[in-house]
């Protein structure tokens, strides 16, 4: 296990880097890529004296306050949302669990909004006022949604798409409606409902950061857990699991990454779906393995997303949603399809 | 909420502020630029909703130096303009409209005026305006909800926003419907699938606009009026370009406009063509119509000014923005504050808009 995860988290690694080093390139100003470098060289102690300034201010602002913040900012909001998806699905055992189906996501929005729009933005608690009444709101929505798709016990896979997008479009009205009504320097009301990383510095990096380590941490601890989950629950329970408790830990936790991410990047759909199945095509259905991989995963996959959407129609950004929703909702699709045929072990996951 | 929405819309003018350009298209009449409309097409479930109650978010404005004829002032000018006594010839010369008269408006329709029009709509604040410089106070029936300029426009009847209170103007039975670019052509259709007359402006620039106001003059038999109205235009429009005429060209600043939040200008717009006549260039000048702030670009543009609404940007975000410190503007602290309606309707208060956004560029340039 651990030689597997050297080597396919070894891969993405270098993956993520060459990544950088591409994303670091693409942009609405044109910079050589000899100059980039430079300039990101410049700034490291000890060995920035070797690459003298030949580049003007505005081009090191560009780089370094611009682009870099915003890609490493992309990373962080993909890599928490496919762990919070990974982690959905394997103590849910559903394959279509994600924050973004299950509601959560939209619920997170809901809560930053209202803090938003009510200028609470560093009320009581500063700089963690805002991901924790996202968190608040968003394991609320989840409680609801399990609450109605619950049958008998059971969390049918119907009952739970159809509880998360009632859940989903009420709340995103709610959000509609708040912006509307509001005379508050807010966000304009597309970055709630299809997410953006546009004109975000390092701040938003910083407070991102110890969620996504410390919660991508503790939902790996758990991966072994989310093993027994796959087995059934009653299973688990004879194996010595608590499975009551670590569910509902694991799925707070969850819940916690997903509205941290969703408080600086808005509601960005699908990324938990994607990536977990992706990672399981490659690398199988260990949750040691899957989990880690799918922080990697989710940090490469948003970091394109993300390219995509600020240089595909040149200077005019497209909303980081619509790229993860082009090519999230058919992938859906296809997942749906599958676990109606019961193929592929889905089926079992209907529980 | 209906009452709130007529009576008080400053109540509602932060509105902008969440909402990336309905206010600013309703307020210029303005359609919105294709960028926008990709936008648009994503939120087509909720657009309306915030439509609907982003109506009534125009601000308010006090510009004194606008011709706002009081009743008295209306009632001298029709009799005889002391103002364009030195050209008297001319304007007695133009001062009467011959009935019927036909005119082909913005949808290439050819409209017919058997009459001056005893009884006026207008759908947008930028035609209103200009009714009421005309001194058509009397005539005026119905405007649309975002009208509030001047004070006496607040009191007449509401017809709608964006979307028309069709019955409202019905019952209105106006001789015409006066609209601009925000009411589509389709929405004009309908309207006249309803027997009622329509005509419709669509001026893309500053001389689009005199042009239109004279055409206002022309259909209600108000010329003199017109041509005061123009006249003064034109005399702040060229006290403007001579003062940018003599500019050096080293001299030239760029601007960056933000007249919604995290979002600009580019060619295409009044707003744009204001920061060209003024002799500066428009950081976003690349771009057209409004799009999203690509920081990138603003940052290498390194603009010397930043202007930005009045009414639903605040500056520090700008400032505070990653990497925006270097920028000369901000480094300088150039950034200035303008009267949104000033600048975005196509009206009879553009050029003082002109002159506003002259002086914030090139402070003590204008004699």
């Amino acid at each position: 296990m651990i030689r597997r995860l050297g080597g396919y988290g070894g891969a993405g690694v270098l993956l993520l880097l060459l990544s950088l080093i591409f994303t670091l390139r693409i942009g609405s100003v044109e910079l050589p890529a000899g100059r980039i470098f430079s300039i990101l060289m410049h700034e490291l102690p000890g060995i920035g004296k070797w690459f003298p300034r030949i580049w003007d201010a505005g081009e090191a602002q560009i780089v370094l306050k611009v682009r870099l913040p915003r890609i490493v900012l992309a990373a962080l909001v993909g890599a928490a949302l496919a762990v919070a998806g990974a982690a959905f699905q394997g103590v849910l055992r559903n394959p279509l669990a994600d924050p973004f189906t299950l509601g959560v996501s939209s619920g997170s929005s809901l809560g930053a909004a209202l803090i938003i729009f009510f200028g609470l933005r560093t009320a009581l608690l500063g700089q963690w006022t805002l991901p924790l009444t996202a968190f608040v709101t968003g394991a609320l929505t989840l409680a609801i949604v399990l609450a109605l798709a619950r049958d008998r016990g059971k969390l049918p896979i119907y009952g739970l798409l159809l509880a998360g997008v009632v859940m989903q479009s009420f709340l995103g009205a709610i959000v509609t409606f708040l912006s509307a009504l509001s005379d508050r320097p807010v966000n304009e009301i597309l970055f709630w409902t299809m997410g953006s990383l546009n004109l975000r510095g390092w701040s938003y990096s910083l407070v991102l950061l110890p969620y996504v380590l410390i919660g991508g941490m503790f939902l790996w601890a758990n991966a072994g857990a989310m093993n027994l989950f796959a087995l059934g629950e009653r299973r688990a329970g004879q194996l010595g699991l608590n499975t009551e408790r670590t569910k509902m830990t694991v799925l707070l936790v969850a819940t916690l990454v997903t509205a941290a991410a969703v408080s600086v990047s808005g509601v960005i759909g699908f990324v938990g779906l994607i990536v977990p199945h992706m990672i399981r095509l490659i690398a199988g259905p260990d949750y040691r393995l899957l989990v880690p991989l799918s922080a990697l995963g989710g940090a490469l996959f948003l970091m394109w997303a993300d390219t995509l959407a600020r240089s595909l129609l040149g200077g005019t950004e497209i909303p980081l949603g619509v790229i993860t929703a082009f090519a999230g909702a058919p992938f859906f699709a296809l997942l749906l399809q599958r676990s109606k045929r019961g193929k592929g072990g889905y089926g079992s996951w209907t529980g | 909420m209906k009452t709130g929405l007529e009576e008080n819309s400053n109540e509602f003018a932060g509105q902008e502020k969440a909402d990336p350009m309905q206010n600013e298209r309703l307020n210029s009449g303005k359609r919105p630029a294709p960028a926008y409309r990709f936008g648009q097409m994503l939120l087509t479930g909720t657009a309306a909703l915030l439509l609907t109650l982003s109506l009534a978010a125009c601000g308010q404005s006090q510009s004194v130096a606008a011709p706002e004829p009081t009743e008295t002032e209306t009632q001298t000018a029709e009799q005889a303009p002391a103002e364009a006594a030195d050209t008297t010839e001319a304007v007695e010369a133009a001062s009467q409209t011959v009935y019927p008269l036909t005119l082909t408006d913005a949808t290439g329709t050819e409209v017919t005026f058997d009459a001056a029009p005893a009884k006026i709509v207008s759908l947008a604040p930028s035609e209103t305006e200009t009714l009421f410089a005309l001194g058509l106070d009397e005539q005026i029936v119905g405007v649309s909800d975002n009208d509030d300029y001047p004070d006496a426009a607040k009191s007449k009847p509401k017809m709608g926003g964006f979307e028309l209170n069709t019955e409202a103007i019905a019952a209105a039975q106006p001789d015409i419907v006066f609209v601009a670019d925000v009411t589509d052509d389709a929405t004009v259709e309908s309207l006249r699938g309803l027997g009622l007359s329509v005509f419709k402006f669509n001026p893309d620039t500053l001389e689009d606009v005199i042009d239109d106001i004279a055409t206002y003059g022309e259909i209600t038999d108000r010329q003199e009026e017109a041509k005061d109205v123009t006249d003064k235009m034109r005399a702040d429009m060229e006290k403007v370009r001579t003062a940018a005429a003599s500019i050096d060209e080293a001299d030239r600043k760029t601007v960056y406009l933000e007249f919604s939040p995290g979002w600009t200008v580019g060619k295409g717009e009044f707003m744009d063509e204001l920061i060209s006549a003024s002799g500066a260039i428009n950081a976003a000048e690349a771009t057209t119509g409004w799009s999203e702030v690509d920081a990138e670009a603003v940052i290498q543009a390194d603009p010397d000014v930043i202007l930005y609404s009045q009414l639903s940007v605040d500056p520090k975000t700008i400032k505070d923005r990653s990497g925006w410190a270097a920028i000369a503007a901000v480094e300088n602290d150039q950034l200035f504050a303008i009267d949104d309606n000033l600048v975005s309707r196509p009206g009879p208060r553009l050029s003082e808009g002109l002159i506003e956004v002259f002086n914030a560029i090139y402070p003590d340039a204008l004699q």
